[in-house]
């Protein structure tokens, strides 16, 4: 890992090829999640790495890289909410979180042609829709990121222990959600 | 990946994540990593910013002196030049009350020469005097 942060400081292509291989998915299916829409993800997705190359000096100095890029691609994200919040903004109420993002526009399974996967993510999306935003970017974070509570502690500036509870609330919530939506 | 303490062994918890993992996000178009990458190039690739500012600066700081400099030479232009249309200052109130004294005490020419010296220290300097 030393050696791939060494190579992207000094901005060998090599090295921000294998970073992109071994992050971009998890960053696009977190982003998906945070932004709600497929096409604001592969922006950010794409904003994130541009700005990770233009400051690749810092890099060498990082323990985390795949934290590292997380923080960067969240940073981006928040930056589009804010363009999009804007007035006159052709993205306005995209990627704000003004509207409640369909359940298409997240998950695969949406479209699936099977009712029950179909009907699965639609309570999913509305499940995660219900939560306050600090609570269901952990979520995004620790289920569709894939990343530890350490990781997730040093995106956020959280402490661990804030995380984990966090998580613990926001799965809790859900369930109870979803037992009432059931029944 | 390191290891969490804080996972918890919740099987209800265990249960609600097994349920959020059955949604996949859409994923990435498959264009989004050669076009990702090639950003990425062009970005490392590029020129560092603000370079221009490293290259061009003293010239931005002789264009500002030259500018201090002009705007200071404009005011002082402006000035004499607008002495000369006017005229001088009047004199004022003060400097007239002292000459009268003057000529009340002494007598009335000595009253006029100090009220004309007093007039003439109001006076701007005639640029046509200095080459003479």
């Amino acid at each position: 890992m030393e050696n791939l942060s060494q190579g992207l400081a000094q901005g060998d292509p090599a090295a921000f090829a294998a970073l992109y291989d071994a992050c971009a998915h998890r960053v696009h299916h977190y982003l998906v999640v945070r932004l709600g829409s497929r096409e604001d993800a592969d922006d950010v997705l794409q904003e994130t790495f541009v700005r990770l190359a233009r400051n690749r000096k810092r890099l060498g100095a990082v323990d985390n890289v795949a934290a590292y890029v997380f923080t960067v691609a969240r940073n981006e994200a928040a930056r589009l909410a804010r363009r999009s919040r804007r007035p006159g903004s052709r993205r306005a109420g995209c990627a704000g979180r003004e509207n409640v993002p369909l359940a298409e526009d997240l998950f695969c399974e949406a479209g699936d042609d099977e009712v029950q996967a179909r009907e699965a993510a639609e309570s999913v999306a509305k499940a995660l829709a219900g939560l306050e935003t600090p609570l269901r970017e952990i979520v995004e974070l620790k289920v569709y990121a894939g990343l530890t509570f350490r990781e997730i502690a040093e995106v956020t500036g959280l402490p661990q222990g804030t995380a984990a509870t966090r998580y613990r609330a926001a799965l809790a919530k859900m369930r109870t959600w979803l037992v009432r939506e059931q029944s | 990946m390191s290891m969490d303490i804080h996972n918890s062994n919740d099987p209800q918890d265990e249960e609600m994540e097994r349920i959020l993992r059955q949604a996949t996000p859409r994923g990435a178009d498959a264009s989004l990593r050669p076009r990702g990458l090639a950003a990425v190039a062009r970005e490392v690739g590029a020129p560092a910013r603000f370079r221009w500012v490293r290259i061009y600066w003293p010239a931005v700081a002789a264009a500002i002196l030259l500018g201090v400099l002009l705007n200071y030479w404009v005011a002082v232009e402006g000035k004499e030049r607008l002495a000369q249309i006017m005229g001088p200052p009047a004199v004022s109130k003060q400097a007239a009350d002292v000459a009268a004294d003057i000529a009340a005490i002494t007598d009335e020419a000595t009253g006029r020469w100090a009220y004309d010296r007093l007039a003439a220290s109001r006076r701007p300097p005639d640029p046509f005097r200095r080459h003479e």
